[in-house]
């Protein structure tokens, strides 16, 4: 488990979390990591909010930063598959744990939100 | 003299509205979501990380570790982590007032994860600098060619 490893110099929490978490990408990497391979359509269908520009910007992103690739195919109609890289599965540790927390997080909250009577809105 | 953990009565309001705020984010958004909204941003990482391998910190202390941090923007963070039940605020009884900040025993549960995000951070670094920043590619023709094929 990485947490055995003595710890970084810095604290690199921040520089983690601005790979990941720009908007979207936390769903488009959990798709990717669930599904492998996706085309760009299929990941559409998977975020209906996001726009394609705001998506292919997400994407792009992670591309750059070394997480996702995407490949071409060159055929009619064209076809773009967008996968993990190597490097972009160390991040199946990361997401497990961003997830378990924010699971745990919601229950919390939900049984709180039962003993406390709900705010009234003003 | 531990006095209190409690904001002033005055802020009650407030935090019943960021309670709802709370509930909102959490119906809306997968679990991912909901814990970078508790973590993220620009502070609340570094805030956290101190607290949790630095344990108990005075508000000064806080403040000059992690430099580049107003006052205002460490109030509000150290509030909002409050809120969310992750970071306990005690009030001695002294003087001059003595203030700490720490983790709650929930707050402790982020621990193992800021630890896995910054070792993944160092990965990270570490592999930008093996390849360089680059340009976010954008063609890979790996696709075969069309090839002319003649049958017979």
């Amino acid at each position: 488990m990485q947490t055995e490893l003595p710890l970084p110099e810095r604290c690199l929490v921040r520089p983690a979390l601005k790979v990941l978490g720009g908007k979207w990408k936390a769903i488009i990497l959990y798709h990717l990591l669930e599904d492998r391979t996706l085309r760009f359509g299929q990941l559409r269908r998977f975020l209906p909010d996001a726009t394609q520009k705001m998506l292919t910007q997400q994407l792009r992103e992670l591309e750059r930063d070394g997480i996702v690739s995407r490949k071409v195919y060159h055929q009619v109609p064209p076809k773009v598959e967008y996968s993990l890289t190597e490097f972009g599965q160390t991040l199946r540790p990361v997401m497990t744990e961003l997830r378990k927390w924010g699971q745990k997080y919601r229950s919390r909250v939900c049984q709180q939100g039962e003993r406390r009577r709900p705010a009234v809105r003003r | 003299v531990f006095v209190n953990k409690e904001n002033g009565g005055g802020q009650q309001c407030d935090d019943e509205r960021d309670r709802m705020k709370v509930t909102d984010r959490n119906a809306n958004h997968c679990p991912v979501e909901v814990t970078l909204s508790v973590i993220g941003g620009k502070w609340k990482p570094l805030i956290l990380w101190h607290l949790g391998e630095g344990g108990v910190r005075r508000f000064l202390e806080l403040q000059r570790t992690i430099p580049g941090i107003t006052r205002k923007m460490l109030t509000q963070h150290l509030r909002e982590l409050e809120r969310d039940g992750v970071v306990a605020r005690q009030i001695f009884d002294e003087m001059p007032l003595r203030v700490e900040y720490s983790l709650t025993k929930y707050g402790q549960t982020l621990r193992p994860l800021l630890r896995v995000l910054c070792h993944w951070g160092s990965k990270h670094e570490a592999y930008v600098a093996r390849n360089g920043p680059r340009p976010a590619p954008r063609v890979e023709p790996t696709a075969p060619k069309r090839m002319a094929i003649a049958i017979g």
